[in-house]
């Protein structure tokens, strides 16, 4: 690989670390504006650092390898892409960029921890998907874990207490489930040791029984799967969404959820299939009471915060459906599904925080007529609900268009039960856009109403990035998909299926 | 014939240099006045110190010397607790050597009970070590929770004791009727068939579990850890855990169930251990959650501790073939072990009051603004505790999920995956307490300048540790 | 040799399970500790008795090991215990509980 390459993926990834090691050196010396604005700093060298990246890894083309590795740096982990981790780089590198911004223009107590926790799960997340080593994976993904369990608990909103126990309990115990999974793949194939091309190698040259696949895939299934929400193990999520700060949550539902389904492609999937094959049926009717079950409660929310969050929960669904059918159409569905989805759900996120914030409420019938008052939030957080809804020009649209077809397929019956997940969130999408934004105020707001700001100048470039890369991926997804096509038709796992 | 001067004295190196300076530290500190008593501590240091450099220059078999320094590094942290203790007791520096010299003794006598390959001497050397231990938990003579802390462990004690002699003596009756020596421990694969033996053997285990605090004898851990003073509640809760563990794992290397008619022996024994290792987990853990009280809670953490060394000491019996794999995981894990228990347990003692037998979690609120170094420490040995990334504790308990797959013990494995989410909740508490703004009463907890450079270079050690292992299996 | 066996470890065992069961189900403190001092014994018991079942006299000198032993545990047990009573003023496991939850 040449150089260029080598410096700015491990740039992406170890930057943030480094300014993190930075701000916590600096710590008594510099001020929290000047905290503020290094991790700021970071944010966009990483930000720029994975475009390049990714941009390198796409030019490559055909000749692309399947996993395309860095040179490793001094005794840090190596890193490399593939067609699946570089849409997971960018979006973690988006995300953070936005969530930092969004940060800028908060009022925060103890403001260098916070910099510092927000710098460590950046790294984190970058590293989760770009590292070359399954062990490391894991490791990285708990450098992403801690700082959100620490974060909740010193600047939660309401409830704070219960939900970061719950949180990091399912999160660890999925971890944990997970562990025990790739350590038995490890144990089982006899492979060299924990790289992706040792593993890949062992597999091809002695590949897992089915006995031990189906057990096997069954751990790594409920242990990722708590990860990403998957029903019965998602009642984490959306009261951790709705206590986490919001630059927090914004990168753990954009970002960190995405991991367990990233891991579920790259590594559980080639090297199980027939795993994958016993369990899918279960995977899909699973990932339909999520659609379904999931979209009903999220209808019935009043608290903007958590809808936004059990809609997330819903839409991980459809990105299982995609899983389930393996087959190159529906898994790229489901990678440009997690890529879309990561940026509109952080930018509801962010949004609804804002509207939270400004009108000191968080029932969304108590609110109303912002419209007026607030016309550029009002577009962004339109925006967004297409986007969720699955408009054509935003990067969902493109997954979800894929998702239903590889599963018309795979089973027609799953397909329309599916497709009723579209209805649920334009109904929500569109009533809460309704009940926030259009009619009259409500008694309490209508005093208020006059002393609402707009969406201020940091808060507008965060939601911007978030906005301007989900057209760019709608409009584009040839960016996505051709990386991704590359890499999934390599592995003889996802041909199985259409 | 053996006489004083064939005697391989060069194998005992470690003891005897605790021991005589024990004797000596002791002797002086009775006879010297007050001004003495601060050389008279460091006497005794020095004659630690001895010991490790003896242990470390002339090492001969790897593993003695790893667990002799591990018992001496105990044995050097506890006496540095033991400053501050008798500094808020108001005792003068004569008790404080006279404990030390106890705690130096005691550590001679574990030294000997792990390393030797006679059962006979391992029971004294037990007894010589518990007596001490006797003696240090009720050291704070006019406090009643330390005297009922004593009396408890000193009942526990003596019928542990007791249950292992009994055991000896059937072990040697089966010896003399079989015609072999089954005082030495590298018979014992002979003697699987023998009744008497069997019930010896069994014996002899469960005086070791009462020591080690593993189910169904762990009752005493949370009183006697609570009331016993800081220092000695550390080392019992290490050293003695790691003494047993390593007295386990010798005599478990030893059994050799390789003959065809002994295999059916091999399933019982691994099924039994692993019962016993998997109630030992979930007892600790589901003990933990409820506790509020900090040495309690550290109690059902060394309680669940002992499951997790249990299930690789069933590992083991399992899996012979992984005898070197083993060594090293024991050696890491209680290294690891070590280290974070020692930084809490000095956390414990750095309150101004010297009885720590109500503290409670909520005594940490508003650490973290007040001492956010320290607290930041206290984190990190915490989360190495948990089984959290990328701690050295998060490594060793890798490393016995991985040989108890090998040794197929699939069960034990998801008990130990669901005890370690479960000591998350009691662990994070403790960080949740210390991330908590105070409530009515301001923060006591107030390191001294030693507890603080000890506590965070504990937690220095657990990251480094673990870094070194990367870069080690990184290189491979 | 088997019936001089069993006249003597029979009879110990008997001491063993009797100490076991005092030092389970008995309040006063010195009763207990004698129970484990009994216990000590019968455990002395089976070793002079296979010693001399089988003409060895090894058994006997682990017994003088083990009288040591129990003597230096019941001077620090006893230490303990008056200091104990000094202080709490009883010796009834019943009423001597200030550890706990």
């Amino acid at each position: 690989m040449d150089t260029s390459f080598d410096i700015t993926l491990n740039t992406a990834v170890y930057a943030p670390f480094a300014f993190a090691i930075i701000i916590a050196v600096l710590w008594k010396a510099i001020g929290s504006k000047t905290a503020a604005a290094i991790a700021a700093l970071s944010s966009g060298v990483s930000f720029v650092s994975a475009l390049a990246a990714c941009w390198g890894f796409y030019k490559l083309g055909s000749n692309m390898a399947m996993f395309a590795p860095a040179e490793q740096l001094y005794m840090l982990p190596q890193l490399c892409l593939s067609g699946v981790s570089a849409p997971m780089l960018f979006l973690a590198a988006t995300v953070s960029l936005a969530a930092t911004i969004y940060s800028l223009s908060l009022d925060i107590k103890n403001a260098k921890l916070y910099f510092v926790l927000l710098l460590v799960m950046q790294g984190g997340l970058c590293g989760a998907f770009t590292s070359a080593n399954v062990l490391w994976m894991y490791m990285f993904h708990e450098f992403a874990l801690v700082p959100t369990f620490i974060a909740m608990v010193i600047w939660g909103s309401a409830g704070k207490r219960m939900a970061a126990m719950q949180m990091a309990i399912y999160l660890t115990l999925g971890a944990l489930v997970s562990l025990v999974g790739i350590i038995a793949v490890y144990a089982v194939t006899g492979a060299a040791g924990f790289n992706m091309e040792a593993i890949s190698a062992a597999v091809v040259s002695k590949p897992v029984s089915q006995y031990w696949q189906y057990y096997i895939f069954a751990m790594l299934m409920f242990g990722l799967g708590t990860l990403v929400s998957l029903f019965p193990f998602y009642t984490w999520a959306p009261r951790t969404y709705a206590c986490a700060p919001t630059a927090f949550a914004m990168l753990h539902a954009g970002v960190l959820k995405k991991f367990g389904l990233f891991m579920l492609i790259q590594f559980a999937i080639p090297v199980l299939p027939l795993g994958c094959a016993d369990w899918s049926h279960t995977m899909a009717v699973l990932a339909l009471f999520n659609v379904i079950y999931i979209g009903f409660v999220t209808m019935a929310q009043r608290d903007v915060k958590l809808m936004v969050s059990y809609s997330s929960v819903g839409h991980m669904g459809m990105c299982f459906l995609g899983l389930a059918t393996m087959s190159v159409l529906g898994v790229g569905g489901a990678i440009i599904m997690m890529f879309g989805h990561g940026l509109s759900v952080a930018l509801m996120l962010m949004l609804s925080n804002i509207v939270v914030n400004r009108t000191n409420q968080w029932d969304m019938m108590k609110m109303g007529g912002l419209y007026k008052r607030t016309p550029v939030l009002a577009g962004f957080f339109i925006a967004g609900t297409m986007a969720t809804v699955g408009l054509p020009m935003f990067a969902n649209f493109w997954g979800e268009l894929a998702i239903l077809t590889s599963l018309w397929s795979f089973s027609p019956a799953i397909c329309a039960l599916g497709a009723t997940g579209l209805i649920f969130s334009a109904v929500y999408g569109l009533r809460a856009v309704a009940r926030i934004f259009m009619g009259v105020p409500s008694g309490e707001l209508s005093k208020n109403i006059s002393s609402i700001a707009d969406i201020s100048g940091a808060e507008r470039v965060a939601a911007s990035v978030l906005v301007a890369v989900l057209i760019l991926a709608g409009t584009c997804p040839g960016l996505i998909t051709k990386p991704a096509d590359v890499l999934l038709k390599s592995f003889p796992a996802y041909n199985q299926g259409k | 014939m053996e006489t004083l001067y064939s005697f391989d004295w060069a194998s005992v190196k470690m003891e005897a240099a605790l021991v005589i300076f024990a004797v000596l530290a002791l002797l002086s500190a009775v006879a010297l006045p007050r001004r003495f008593q601060t050389s008279v501590s460091a006497l005794a240091f020095v004659g630690m110190y001895l010991a490790l450099i003896l242990a470390c220059v002339f090492a001969d078999r790897l593993m003695y010397c790893a667990y002799g320094c591990l018992i001496v590094i105990c044995a050097l942290l506890t006496s540095q607790m033991s400053f501050s203790f008798f500094d808020k007791l108001g005792r003068s520096g004569q008790s404080r050597n006279e404990y030390i010299a106890v705690v130096m003794m005691s550590a001679a006598g574990l030294i000997l009970f792990g390393n030797t390959d006679n059962m006979m001497v391992a029971f004294v050397a037990l007894e010589c070590a518990t007596i001490c231990l006797y003696i240090m938990a009720a050291f704070s003579k006019d406090c009643a929770s330390s005297l009922e802390a004593g009396v408890k462990y000193l009942i526990v004690g003596g019928f542990s004791g007791a249950l292992m002699l009994m055991g000896i003596a059937f072990m040697y009756g089966a010896g003399r009727i079989e015609g072999v020596d089954f005082m030495y421990m590298g018979n014992f694969s002979a003697g699987l068939l023998n009744g008497f033996f069997k019930t010896g053997l069994v014996l002899v285990f469960a005086g070791v579990f009462f020591k080690i605090a593993a189910f169904p004898f762990q009752f005493w851990a949370p009183d006697v850890y609570q009331g016993a003073p800081t220092p000695s509640s550390a080392f019992f809760a290490v050293a003695s855990k790691i003494a047993g563990v390593v007295f386990l794992a010798k005599i478990c290397a030893y059994l050799n169930f390789n003959s065809a008619d002994l295999l059916s022996v091999k399933e019982d024994v691994v099924l039994t251990l692993s019962v016993i290792a998997g109630a030992t987990i979930i007892v600790g853990n589901l003990g933990g959650i409820t506790q509020m009280r900090t040495k309690r809670l550290l109690a059902f953490s060394g309680i669940s501790n002992a499951g997790y060394l249990l299930v690789l000491i069933a590992a083991l019996l399992a899996e012979p073939s992984s005898a070197y794999a083993f060594n090293t995981v024991l050696i890491f894990y209680l290294g690891a072990y070590m280290m974070a228990n020692y930084a809490l347990f000095i956390a414990v003692g750095q309150f101004p009051e010297a009885n720590q037998t109500a503290q409670t979690l909520s005594d940490y609120r508003g650490s973290f603004k007040k001492h956010p170094v320290v607290s930041l420490a206290l984190s990190v040995n915490l989360a190495s505790l948990a089984g959290i990334p990328p701690t050295s504790g998060f490594f060793a308990k890798l490393m016995v999920l991985v040989l108890a797959w090998y040794a197929q013990l699939y069960w034990l494995l998801g008990i130990m995956v669901a005890g370690s989410v479960v000591s998350i909740y009691y662990y994070f508490s403790w960080i949740r307490s210390m991330a908590e703004p105070e409530d009515k009463t301001p923060c006591q907890f107030a390191p001294t300048a030693a507890a603080k450079q000890t506590i965070v270079l504990l937690a220095i050690c657990v990251l480094a540790i673990s870094a070194a292992v990367l870069v080690f299996a990184g290189a491979q | 040799m088997t019936e001089c066996l069993t006249n003597f470890i029979v009879p110990a065992a008997m001491l063993f399970v009797t100490g076991m069961l005092g030092v389970m189900f008995k309040r006063n403190m010195i009763t207990i500790f004698m129970c484990v001092e009994m216990m000590l014994v019968a455990a002395m018991l089976v070793f002079t008795a296979f010693a001399s079942a089988t003409n060895d006299i090894e058994g006997g000198v682990f017994v003088f090991f083990i009288i040591a032993i129990a003597a230096s545990e019941v001077a620090v047990g006893l230490a303990i215990l008056t200091r104990l009573f000094k202080v709490d003023d009883t010796l009834s496991t019943k009423e001597i509980n200030t550890l706990g939850d």
